[in-house]
């Protein structure tokens, strides 16, 4: 024993142990540890994470939002679009025409210069600019198409559009020129059509813009990988290799443009899924699951319809001259000159559908480290089937009801992204990817969209 | 299992040996702490952060000295930190020396308890100083640059420790 008493009391205080608390465990201290060790890029997963749960909350909210029509197509707006084009301009023999003129009462009425517009190109650019306020989605892309003339036919010359003819018309009378029949001017006739209309597509140049809607997430369950992320040595190790759990959730967005204006149907608008999964998935070596799921998806979409037609009119002016010969009787020639008008008529309206469908996942998981950071890469295709659907789904150039359709569905989906421990084998992927969904429609045939979009999935291992 | 396998083990961040190490020094670590912070709440945050340090600097024991006396320097740096975010912990420090060459065995009769009751009645100031250099065996000039003080304050705040220990021995009536 030390003779130094403090030497002494130095050794029993060296040597003495105090057995800490319950609150001070070694899980405690790994727990501790952890923490530490998030960094940025710790926060940045998490508040990702914090953002995606947002977004699919978001995301189920906005597709439970009802307010659909019967039909899934709504006729909001329609307008009317005067085009001018010439097309025949003919004299007529005078011997025919008196027959003519006395057989027809319409043009039985001496010197009845049929009332005709003629719209000034200064004005007609105001006009095409009126309808370039058009209101919807439609009339963000007109711009694109202020300046457009229609050519229809060799000689045919557009002069514009004149919006609401009977409104917009210029009182200005025109007398045709009588001596040069095929020299005619071109002008508008407002109003409704005076006699043979022809209703047939035209190929109206047309732009269509994109809206972008919403975001886009994808929630995508997957395997788990070590924290260490040593996959080779999960192989090695020769352990058994574990089942997991997968739920996983994942919204996606299409937006549908068509700006190549050849159809005469265009449809804009944004095509949205959602997509909730549950999936048992098994461990193969080499680190790769394969597993089947249960998947259930809503799919829908919400745009604007338009739809141009166009009339061909044909407009008649007559004149009719008196021939007095003396010691004849009075003779009467009329004049035919002939145009057809072209009469646009734009219709546009709102569309949208909603598709429930379930299917049954057959889904592949892999691994890859990255930049220090473990990532997995999935992929899986879904077959399954319709369970309802309401509205008209809608692809650029074309709508069709599909109300109450029953039928196949094919989905597919590929997608990358990190993967983060929570502990006790439950991990976090954050995964972006590409989704494919279609189903079969019984006359349209095979009917799709691809998806991108955001999604996130946790992934539990079994015991 | 030797040192150098618990260091290696818990290098690799193997959890079984981080574990073994908890086991084997939590509880004098504990001592340790408690000497040094106010109340248990405080020494048990001391130590857990000291064994966050110690697992984190792991891979820097280079066996110059003992992995025991290593981690107990962590410890004492740990709880030495601590103090130093408190104030005022040093008003009560005078230059006056003591010459005490006390050698009454008085204190060979007490119990680790009863010792560590004492120290832990000392003020603050007193105890810091006599746990570093008692039983801790720094010298002056590392207890004044750990405590950012003089040698002659540390030396003054030993002798001051030590006549009060005397004097609650003399209360406590087991000195002769």
């Amino acid at each position: 024993m030390s003779q130094d008493p403090f030497e002494h009391i130095a050794e029993i205080l060296r040597n003495h142990e105090v057995r800490p608390s319950q609150n001070a465990s070694f899980e405690e201290v790994m727990n501790r540890r952890r923490k530490k060790r998030r960094g940025f890029f710790w926060w940045f997963q998490r508040s990702m994470v914090g953002a995606l749960l947002l977004g699919v909350a978001g995301g189920i909210a906005f597709f439970n939002r009802s307010n659909f029509p019967a039909s899934g197509i709504e006729n909001t707006s329609s307008t009317s679009t005067v085009i001018l084009r010439e097309t025949e301009s003919r004299p007529v023999n005078p011997s025919k025409l008196v027959e003519t003129a006395i057989q027809s009462p319409a043009a039985s009425v001496p010197n009845t210069a049929i009332k005709s517009r003629i719209i000034p190109k200064n004005r007609l650019s105001q006009n095409t600019k009126k309808q370039n306020s058009n209101t919807g989605l439609f009339g963000l892309f007109q711009a694109f198409n202020a300046h457009r003339k229609q050519i229809s036919g060799g000689n045919s010359k557009t002069l514009g559009a004149l919006q609401n003819p009977s409104q917009e018309r210029l009182d200005l009378d025109y007398k045709p020129n009588k001596t040069s029949p095929n020299n005619t001017d071109i002008y508008a006739q407002g109003g409704s059509p005076m006699s043979l209309s022809n209703v047939y597509d035209f190929g109206a140049k047309m732009a269509i813009g994109s809206t972008i809607f919403g975001l886009n997430l994808t929630e995508q369950p997957d395997n788990y990988i070590d924290w260490n992320f040593e996959l080779p040595s999960m192989a090695i190790r020769n352990r058994k290799l574990p089942w997991y759990v997968e739920f996983s959730a994942i919204t996606g967005s299409d937006n549908q443009v068509q700006f190549d204006g050849k159809e005469n149907l265009s449809v804009l608008g944004t095509n949205y899924m959602a997509q909730y999964q549950m999936s048992l998935l098994r461990e193969f070596k080499g680190a790769n699951l394969w597993g089947l799921g249960l998947q259930y998806t809503q799919w829908v979409g919400n745009g604007e319809w338009r739809k141009r037609e166009f009339l061909d009119i044909l407009d008649i002016d007559t004149q009719t001259v008196a021939i007095n010969i003396p010691g004849l009787p009075t003779q009467y020639v009329t004049y035919y000159d002939t145009q057809t008008i072209q009469q646009s008529n734009v219709s546009t309206g709102q569309i949208k559908y909603n598709i429930d469908k379930f299917s049954l996942p057959v889904s592949y998981r892999g691994y890859i480290r990255l930049l220090k950071t473990n990532f997995r890469y999935a992929a899986q295709i879904a077959p399954g089937f319709i369970r309802s659907s309401r509205g008209a789904y809608f692809s650029p150039t074309e709508y069709m009801p599909i109300d109450k359709t029953t039928q196949l569905s094919l989905g597919a989906k590929v997608g990358m992204g990190p993967i983060i421990p929570v502990g006790n084998g439950v991990s976090i992927v954050i995964e972006p990817a590409l989704m494919y969904e279609s189903f079969w429609h019984p006359s349209k045939g095979l009917q799709g969209n691809v998806f991108g979009g955001l999604g996130i999935s946790m992934l539990w291992r079994l015991k | 299992m030797t040192d150098k396998e618990l260091v290696e083990g818990c290098i690799r961040e193997d959890r079984k040996y981080q574990k073994i190490l908890w086991n084997l020094y939590s509880s004098k670590l504990m001592s340790l702490c408690l000497r040094y912070c106010k109340n248990q709440e405080e020494a048990e945050d001391a130590l857990m952060e000291s064994f966050v340090r110690i697992y984190d600097k792991m891979p820097t024991f280079r066996y110059q000295s003992s992995l025991e006396t290593w981690m107990r320097r962590i410890s004492v740096n740990i709880s030495i930190n601590k103090l130093r975010a408190q104030k005022d912990i040093w008003k009560e420090i005078s230059e006056s020396e003591y010459e005490i060459g006390y050698t009454d065995s008085a204190f060979l009769q007490l119990e680790a308890k009863q010792i560590l009751q004492l120290v832990e009645k000392l003020p603050v100031g007193y105890r810091t100083v006599f746990n570093l250099f008692v039983v801790e065996g720094y010298s002056h000039k590392e207890i004044a640059e750990m405590m950012a003080i003089d040698e002659g304050t540390s030396r003054s705040q030993l002798a001051k420790a030590r006549k009060s220990l005397i004097e609650m021995l003399e209360n406590l009536n087991i000195t002769r």
